[in-house]
């Protein structure tokens, strides 16, 4: 017997939800997952109608499923967003040339303007040139307050209010976990913020704040998205790693373990 | 509470200094974090934390007339602390000036072997024998986990409704509990069940490790306070260490009790329980410390290692369980018979290919433990919170329109005529209720513990009667509220509750 879509009772179900373990049918699961999402978009009150709006790209699926979404629901409920592409380039040769292509693609299927910035015309230091200085220990560190800075700058330059990046639950619910680790409670207080301003005053927000990775994952793979899936050559950092890992088999204890650290 | 799985690793790897920190004479022999001590300093520092924990806070009050009730489990950390806090209380015969600490210390062990069925020796009698031996002067209460069945644990004294769960399995969004009358629940009303029945066919009805511990905890609080109320103490002492509030952090942020986390691990809780200051001056000590001052005390032989029903679970039984490393019933199993020396015990642990966290990585980042127990320390609880909204099962306040955020975030329907109902109306049941809704009485970690409950046809589980008197007792508030302003109404406005 085909086993029915717990919510439509209609079509076949050939998915189980990784947040509530429903059996759904595909057009379900496109409905829930991008109306938590719309959800979470008005709850929060992110937009104002004509704010012009800077999708993060790197090419990988979190944002180029965030690039869909957002198109998508902008059209759905008419925001009224003036949206466009912002892409970083380190200067990683063999990882961010490849996936900035990916970018180019995406720019060209869902028609948005693209900026790409690199760390090279920014601060005349690639990644490359970086690692080739410090090695590969601490590399991240320069990687991450450089690419802070260069989407402000590039937000600057393409003239937007706001920039909307990919960070998912699993990302937030992992960073909650590091800041108790390292007792840093004035970042654990301020990293469930789903809008954040920095110096330039450009809005930040994560609409995926409420959306698992796994689901991020099945949505790009049932909507056949064009991402880059390449870990970054120069290594994750270890420490994080340990909360991955452990975070990963939480997940697999009880999944609403996810959300559930992000309850405020 | 002082839970027998804390680990404790009696043996240290080989200091690399000489002697001692603190005195620089002795050669040391034991080595706390980076610190290595000799017998006479650690265990100055071990009991100086103790008695500085004690001492700043509120417990010790001008007043005469406080009385201690002391959670006892038997396990490494609660024999400390009795040890501790006896030493402490005691006044040399010639100081007569003196005045003791408390004006009596009260020990409370839980007998939880009706857990784990009729094979399992009670601890009872043998923590009973092991105390009134040793402390003679200290009253001892003595009291079984199902009693919490009873009618005396609800505050009318007589509540005959429980609360039982029948909503579907996991996924389903209604919230799946009900009030009835308690002997419904039995399959034959001539037959009641005991209590020891129920309590073990509520544990079974909960599918997963994880709800299973939660529970457990609840039930194991609840009844201390009953007990320290019923025995005139306004101080609840609980044994846990520096280790175990670590894990409990974690795991206490994984299953969405954050918000009143900062009440679970602190230090001292004067608020959540009303009349009573609960306090953990264990809290500055490793598992390690624990085990090491047992030793040198001489304790060793008094410690009751009782079964727990993580025993014996692999490292993904529960989040707890995962959360603090991957302790098999095997090592535990060789603690409690002592076969095992110390040294091959902890490699039996650290060779174990589970995942473990907590106590993994304290092994390599030696202030993991501390810098989490000050972090958690650190927090405080927000300025909104309703002490008097509590969780009809955990007792925590409970953090408002829970339920309503999670409708919003997880979307399990889709609207049945997608042009004339908007998005929105996903966060509206679809169905009338034929049942009311009772999700308001529970936190949200309650909440997400509660689905994974099976329902009570096949289980016949349901909760104790103080559930369902909490539960009632708010309900009527409501329902009390309603007739005052009935006259005002308009029929309609209030179909649900007008039915009924």
């Amino acid at each position: 017997m085909v086993k029915l879509c717990g919510i439509c009772e209609n079509e076949r179900a050939i998915l189980k939800r990784p947040k509530t373990a429903q059996q759904i049918c595909k057009t379900c699961f496109y409905h829930v997952f991008e109306t938590e999402i719309h959800h979470t978009i008005i709850d929060n009150n992110l937009f104002k109608r004509g704010d012009r709006v800077a999708i993060a790209a790197s090419g990988g699926k979190d944002s180029t499923v965030l690039a869909h979404i957002m198109k998508t629901l902008n059209e759905r409920h008419n925001y009224g967003l003036d949206l466009s592409l912002l892409s970083v380039d380190e200067g990683i040769t063999g990882y961010r040339d490849d996936s900035l292509e990916t970018v180019k693609r995406n720019q060209q299927q869902y028609e948005l303007p693209l900026k790409i910035v690199s760390y090279q015309e920014l601060y005349n230091w690639s990644m490359d040139d970086i690692v080739k200085e410090v090695g590969l220990k601490n590399n991240c560190t320069f990687c991450g307050v450089f690419r802070r800075q260069a989407l402000d700058r590039g937000a600057v330059m393409l003239g937007v209010d706001h920039i909307v990046t990919g960070h998912n639950a699993d990302d937030i619910a992992e960073t909650v976990l590091m800041n108790i680790l390292r007792g840093d409670v004035a970042r654990l207080q301020r990293c469930t913020e789903i809008v954040t301003a920095g110096e330039s005053m450009i809005r930040r927000s994560k609409p995926f704040k409420y959306t698992y990775e796994k689901e991020i994952v099945m949505y790009a793979y049932f909507k056949k998205l064009d991402y880059f899936s390449t870990e970054c050559i120069y290594s994750p950092n270890a420490y994080r790693g340990h909360a991955r890992i452990f975070l990963k088999d939480l997940e697999a204890v009880r999944p609403s373990a996810i959300i559930g650290k992000q309850f405020p | 509470m002082c839970d027998v799985d804390d680990p404790v690793m009696v043996a240290g790897p080989k200091p690399t200094q000489k002697t001692c920190i603190k005195c620089k004479t002795s050669p040391s022999v034991v080595v706390v974090r980076h610190a290595t001590y000799c017998k006479s300093c650690f265990l100055f520092t071990f009991v100086g934390k103790f008695r500085t924990i004690i001492m700043k806070s509120k417990v010790v009050s001008q007043k005469e007339g406080e009385r201690v009730l002391l959670a006892f489990s038997g396990g490494p950390s609660s024999r400390a602390m009795l040890h501790l806090l006896s030493d402490f209380q005691y006044i040399v015969p010639h100081e007569t000036s003196k005045r003791q600490l408390f004006s009596g210390v009260t020990i409370c062990h839980i007998d939880e072997s009706a857990l784990f069925g009729q094979e399992e020796q009670g601890t009872l009698a043998r923590i009973e024998a092991i105390v009134r031996g040793q402390y003679p002067d200290l009253p001892f209460v003595g009291v079984r986990m199902e009693d919490v069945f009873g009618p005396n644990y609800t505050d009318s004294g007589a509540f005959d409704r429980v609360v039982e769960a029948v909503g579907g399995p996991v996924g389903a969004d209604e919230f799946p509990i009900r009030l009835t009358p308690l002997n419904a629940v039995s399959p034959s009303p001539d037959l009641t069940p005991s209590n020891a029945t129920r309590l073990t066919a509520l544990f079974d009805s909960l599918t997963t490790g994880t709800a299973k511990e939660d529970l457990y905890s609840h039930l194991k609080l609840t009844i201390l306070i009953h007990v320290a109320r019923r025995e005139g103490c306004t101080r609840l002492f609980l044994g846990d260490t520096s280790t175990r509030l670590a894990i409990k952090t974690i795991s206490l942020t994984a299953k969405g009790r954050g918000y009143s986390l900062p009440l679970d691990v602190a230090t001292e809780d004067a608020v959540s329980v009303p009349g009573m200051i609960v306090l953990r001056p264990m809290k500055d000590m490793l598992s390690k410390e624990v085990g090491v001052y047992n030793r040198f005390r001489g304790l060793e032989a008094s410690v009751v290692v009782a079964k727990n029903f993580a025993t014996g679970v692999g490292g993904r039984g529960s989040i707890e369980r995962l959360t603090e490393g991957g302790f098999t019933g095997e090592g535990w199993n060789g603690m409690k018979t002592g076969h095992v020396q110390p040294r091959s015990l902890l490699v039996t642990w650290l060779s174990l290919p589970t995942a473990e966290f907590i106590v993994g990585l304290d092994r390599d980042f030696p202030s993991t433990v501390s810098t989490i127990t000050r972090t958690a320390s650190k927090l405080t609880h927000a300025e909104s919170m309703n002490l008097e909204q509590a969780c009809a099962l955990c007792l925590k306040p409970i953090q408002l329109s829970t339920k309503e955020w999670r409708h919003r975030i997880t979307v399990v329907t889709v609207p049945s005529s997608s042009t004339s109902s908007p998005p929105r109306s996903a966060a509206l049941p679809i169905e009338p209720r034929m049942t009311p809704d009772l999700t308001d009485h529970f936190c949200y970690g309650c909440q997400v513990g509660l689905r994974d409950m099976r329902r009570v046809e096949c289980t016949g589980a349901a909760f104790p009667p103080y559930v369902a008197e909490r539960v009632a007792t708010r309900e009527e508030r409501v329902e009390g509220l309603r007739k005052q302003i009935e006259g005002f109404l308009l029929e309609d406005e209030d179909n649900g509750k007008g039915e009924r």
